[in-house]
């Protein structure tokens, strides 16, 4: 395979194998440990909407079984650091991977879109970011 | 739209039938976003429409009042009074999705049209799943 440039990373977003989530044959938390199972890439994006049920409040239990299933599948190191806030565990990381994105599906930014739930107010104090998904959110900052 | 009506989700329920909905999107969403739900069956409009949220009939206009989530590995459950005869049945259902982060004009949210048909047998063998009811 062609190298990439230097300061480039290889890496596969979960969000292509969304057809696969949305099937449930198998959980979700174990198609993306299979993204590196599989070799297909060890740099993982994950949403957090999709691999969590716990979404949008990801419990610190099952950050930890995601983390350790990608870990069980050959992908590498995981990062050791317990999120304290509910944007923290959103944004736990998996091995090896460089950009883990989650947007605030929960509520509507104002002047913007997929913002991430680190930009809320709410969010960075561990409470839910909005209640109503409807009404344009006064936390982002 | 298979994704949406997979070949198990027509099942005889309580007093009548029973829709599994997949939730054709990319992430999960609060079940306030689901909006303008329809069913047909055989071509017929289902009255009495109700969406079963852990044990809990709603009526689809009262959606907009959850504070529930639809995992995107679960289903949301349709139910109607209306028996429906065993065999193969023309099923169509249509809402749409309020998609709150993403914009169409400063003060309004996305809003997608979804429609998905399918002929599906009445109680159907289960496929091999982990989805769960939304509650």
């Amino acid at each position: 395979m062609q190298q990439l440039p230097n300061g480039w990373t290889l890496a596969a977003s979960s969000f292509n194998w969304t057809p696969e989530v949305i099937r449930a044959e198998r959980p979700a938390p174990e198609i993306v440990a299979a993204i590196a199972g599989d070799g297909v890439a060890t740099v993982i994006e994950l949403e957090a909407g999709q691999a969590l049920r716990s979404f949008p409040e990801p419990t610190a239990e099952e950050v930890d079984a995601l983390r350790s299933a990608v870990e069980e599948a050959g992908a590498g190191s995981a990062s050791s650091a317990r999120a304290s806030t509910t944007s923290d565990r959103t944004a736990a990381r998996a091995p090896r991977t460089s950009a883990v994105t989650s947007s605030c599906p929960s509520c509507t930014p104002p002047g913007g879109s997929g913002r991430p739930a680190s930009a809320c107010r709410s969010a960075r104090r561990g409470r839910r970011c909005c209640a109503d998904s409807s009404r344009s959110c006064t936390s982002w900052s | 739209m298979e994704s949406v009506l997979r070949s198990d989700a027509l099942r005889t329920g309580a007093g009548g039938v029973e829709l599994r909905l997949a939730l054709p999107w990319i992430r999960s969403m609060p079940v306030s976003c689901v909006r303008a739900l329809d069913l047909t069956i055989d071509g017929d409009p289902v009255e009495g429409l109700s969406v079963l949220l852990g044990g809990r009939r709603v009526d689809p206009s009262g959606l907009t009042g959850e504070r529930s989530w639809w995992f995107l590995q679960d289903r949301l459950v349709l139910a109607a009074d209306r028996p429906v005869r065993p065999g193969v049945h023309a099923v169509a259902v249509a809402f749409q999705l309020l998609v709150p982060y993403l914009r169409t004009g400063p003060d309004a949210p996305l809003v997608l049209p979804f429609r998905a048909e399918a002929d599906l047998l009445l109680d159907a063998a289960p496929l091999p799943s982990v989805s769960r009811d939304v509650a």
